[in-house]
């Protein structure tokens, strides 16, 4: 061999090296996305499958020295590249085909076995394409020692191997996410892989295995990922509506029904951003809440042109429905103006990039300024031009008054000078480690900094609204599982003085829902925990009691049943004891769909209990995050 | 064995470290899932100019400058988070704070890959081998840590404490490595003892940290605070 060739030899080695790196990375990168998007808390699982590539990396290597005593290293490596090639375009499909087989079981079964098709799968998966990875890089080692004499040969190609792993690192969050949906990225990145294996097959023309077939097998894997990747459009749009339509999908079926293409649902409209998937669906289920809705709201009365069953989704998680939205919105927005009796003047408005809090805000006349910040500049554009969006907010952010500004909250907070009269703060669940920092003492102490000395802080506080059925008296308490003393010890860490809950509850004793219930065929589905209650019995009286509670109980969850987020809690926030006690009077003299005096006594009704001392362990930090509080192991579903 | 304990908890520190300063970065500048992919990115650069820039000379005396490199890890690794903290309450604008946090990423991520060449240099004067063993263990140990922290150092004990733990495994680590000194040239005994003592001393003040970290962690929210 002649030194130019070798040279040559050398440069295609090493070329081959940073390519490979960064296709196995963004295989990892890929199975990473694709769990965080069917499974929340992005964080952990990516830190998962990191780890798990490692592992697989770290029994490859071992395996990679048995594997050269059978195989030359050059024909090993072209074996190891057409299999990577082959799991790493499947591995998103199949995870995602998973995550259906595993929302199709759960739907039936609580048993723990029912996620490991979802789990289970993407974690072999990862682990298979860190053993073909770990087994790629002595693979490499050895053909370079072959090639030079240079002892520091394997160091030069270990610092290639990291430098494309660095590469594909930065390019996946930067240019990949936020353009291309993941089961695309893997095609691509295996189209990639593939041209590296048949660029290694044409350079090794002489081994001992027939040329035809090596080559054959990649030209055909090449062809096949290649039409994948033109037809990856409508496989992204099959996943969306296995997600969106499942339940509808497997009502009266089997899992091969779930799997059959089903025409007759509406595609999904999904806009990318680089946070967020931003996704609005028209439910297709049959509605049965109209007579609910119509009951409990004036809404569609006097809007029929409203857009119904039309429904948000950030990420997979639900965030709102047209259909009873307002109940959502209109406790938000103007509870803590009642309570603290007087319109601010200066408001900040943090997250809320659909519009809907700002559309019952910039319903008052007395607000002077609204200051919008918001991290995602997709989604608020999206919010002004999507003729359904925009037909819900009524253009909000079009009214003069409204600022947007397109950064991170919890930095503005920190760093702004400027003191409000109101804080809204209207951000996803904190399902994250990410999202748990805007919920965090740091980022509550921050926002008590901007509000004047009468100023109010309120925000959506997933996770209070867990209560448990009416007890004997019809009144309601906190749930073991209810987020509250996570919150209250954060938010008393955080300095607020006044810290007050509230539950947007709807009244049971409603004509509409006396009626549905006195109907024969109505089911009054008990709990044991209620039927409990009678084994207690003694009295007339007791058991006139129990009935009431059953019955209230009944009409509960006739109402939650129909009106999903019948009790969303939120908490308000001050620098003033006892600054929230205003009365209803005649109402905050602006249209309003659902509250009233009524609903806003029983949204202060629930007693939330308020320990004196600070529980520490429950207190959400930067340094330490408690949040998020949700079972690990659960697959995200739409509904 | 040991050699293998000792890749193992190296790899399992250096991941460690860079996802402390990813964490802490985020809370001073926002932004989380960049945040971590850069520093990921980084991290894996400064790994490969490590071994690229081996030379002959490095790898003279691999026991010597692996003593000097963990010194390097257990002082940087300990004092990340604590660090920026300080920087931000001195008034350091983020620019600032983003250049020294990256630098340190850069260094810890360039310590790191110079250990891999080393353990594998020890190994072979040891006894002939291939690196395979020695990348093999060091991956397990980056599982390890990545797992730990995401579902124990992060939510159940938090970063200051993570980061007094962390040192200490390091400079435990480094004490560790007088096994070896059978390997250290004659012209270099003095030297080598002196940077084990120096570990002896860290480890305590370390683990002297690890009980004090309640205190370290509210000290260091009220300048964040402030």
């Amino acid at each position: 061999m002649d030194d130019s060739d070798t040279r040559s030899q050398r440069i295609g080695l090493f070329a081959s090296t940073f390519l490979v790196a960064i296709c196995s990375i963004l295989y990892q990168l890929t199975i990473a996305q694709t769990l965080s998007l069917l499974a929340a808390n992005t964080v952990i699982w990516y830190s998962v499958t990191v780890g798990l590539f490692l592992l697989g990396m770290g029994f490859g290597s071992f395996l990679s020295e048995k594997l050269c005593k059978i195989n030359p290293p050059w024909n090993a490596l072209i074996y190891v590249e057409t299999l990577l090639c082959l799991v790493g375009s499947l591995s998103s499909p199949l995870i995602h085909i998973g995550h259906t087989v595993t929302g199709y079981e759960m739907l039936s079964t609580t048993s723990v076995f029912a996620v490991f098709p979802f789990f289970g799968g993407a974690f072999l998966l990862t682990i298979l394409i860190g053993i073909l990875t770990g087994i790629e890089l002595p693979l490499l080692m050895r053909i370079g020692k072959s090639l030079s004499n240079d002892p520091q040969i394997t160091y030069r190609i270990l610092g290639i191997d990291y430098i494309g792993s660095l590469v594909g690192a930065v390019v996946f969050p930067l240019f990949l996410v936020p353009h291309l949906e993941v089961i695309t990225i893997g095609f691509t990145v295996a189209v990639l892989n593939i041209s590296v294996a048949l660029f290694l097959n044409w350079k090794r023309r002489n081994k001992r295995l027939p040329m035809f077939i090596r080559a054959g097998i990649a030209v055909l894997l090449a062809a096949g990922v290649a039409l994948a990747l033109l037809n990856s459009d409508s496989i992204n749009k099959y996943f969306i509506r296995k997600y969106y339509y499942l339940t509808e999908l497997a009502y009266g079926g089997g899992l091969k029904d779930v799997f059959t293409f089903e025409k007759k649902f509406p595609d999904v409209f999904r806009a990318s951003s680089p946070y967020q998937k931003i996704d609005l669906m028209e439910d297709p289920a049959v509605d049965p809440s109209k007579d609910f809705i119509d009951a409990y709201s004036t809404k569609f009365i006097e809007n029929p042109d409203y857009p119904k069953k039309n429904i948000l989704f950030l990420n997979g998680d639900f965030q709102l429905t047209s259909s009873y939205e307002e109940i959502y919105h209109e406790y938000f927005a103007h509870v803590p103006i009642i309570a603290s009796g007087k319109v601010p003047k200066k408001v900040l408005l943090l997250g809320g990039g659909d519009g809907l809090l700002a559309r019952e805000l910039v319903k008052y006349e007395e607000i002077e300024s609204i200051t919008h910040v918001d991290l995602d500049k997709t989604l608020v554009e999206l919010a002004n031009t999507h003729p359904i969006l925009s037909k819900m907010n009524e253009g909000s952010f079009q009214d003069p008054r409204v600022t947007t500004i397109f950064g991170d909250a919890y930095q503005y907070v920190r760093r702004s000078e400027e003191k409000f009269d109101a804080i809204y703060i209207d951000f996803p669940m904190p399902a994250d480690y990410d999202l748990a920092k805007l919920y965090s003492r740091e980022f509550f102490h921050f926002t008590r900094e901007r509000i004047k000395e009468d100023g109010y802080v309120v925000f959506d506080a997933t996770g209070t609204g867990y209560l448990s059925g009416p007890d004997r008296q019809g009144g309601q308490v906190v749930n073991s599982d209810n987020d509250w003393p996570y919150y209250y010890a954060t938010l008393k860490a955080a300095g607020f003085p006044e810290i007050q809950p509230y539950i947007t509850t709807l009244e049971l004793d409603n004509p509409v829902v006396d009626e549905i219930l006195s109907r024969p065929d109505t089911n009054l589905i008990l709990s044991p925990e209620v039927m409990q209650m009678f084994e207690f019995v003694n009295t007339p009286a007791e058991e006139q009691a129990v009935t009431d509670a059953v019955v209230r109980l009944a009409k509960h969850n006739m109402v939650a049943d129909h009106i999903m987020p019948l009790q969303q809690g939120f908490i308000l926030l001050g620098n003033m004891i006892g600054g929230f006690s205003g009365e209803f009077g005649d109402g905050p003299g602006v249209p309003l769909h659902i509250l009233n005096e009524k609903r806003y006594e029983l949204a202060f009704l629930v007693d939330f209990p308020k320990p004196k001392e600070i529980d520490e362990d429950k207190l959400n930090s930067i340094m330490r995050p408690t949040f998020p509080t949700l079972p690990l192991w659960q697959p995200r579903t739409a509904f | 064995m040991l050699l293998y304990i000792l890749t193992f908890s190296l790899a399992f520190c250096s991941i460690v470290y860079e996802l402390l300063l990813a964490q802490t970065l985020s809370a001073f500048l926002g932004n989380t899932v960049l945040r971590f992919s850069v520093t990921i990115g980084l991290y894996l650069l400064s790994m490969g100019i490590g071994p690229l820039l081996m030379r002959g000379n490095t790898t003279k005396n691999p026991v010597t400058t692996l003593q000097k490199v963990e010194l390097g890890l257990a002082l940087g690794g300990a004092g990340s988070v604590a660090s920026l903290f300080l920087l931000d309450w001195a008034g350091m604008p983020s620019i600032g704070l983003s250049i020294f946090a990256h630098s340190l990423i850069l260094g810890i991520g360039f310590l790191t890959g110079l250990e891999i060449p080393l353990l594998i240099e020890i190994r072979n004067r040891k006894k002939k081998d291939s690196e395979a063993g020695v990348l093999g263990i060091d991956y397990l140990g980056a599982f390890a840590g990545t797992l730990i922290f995401a579902f124990l150092f992060y939510p159940k004990i938090g970063l200051v404490p993570t980061s007094f733990i962390i040192a200490t495994v390091n400079s435990v680590a480094g004490i560790f490595l007088i096994r070896y000194s059978s390997l250290v040239a004659r012209e270099r005994k003095k030297l080598f003892t002196g940077l084990v003592l120096t570990q002896v001393v860290l480890a305590c003040l370390f683990i002297y940290g690890i009980f004090m970290s309640e205190s370290v962690n509210d000290f260091l929210i009220q300048l964040y605070l402030t």
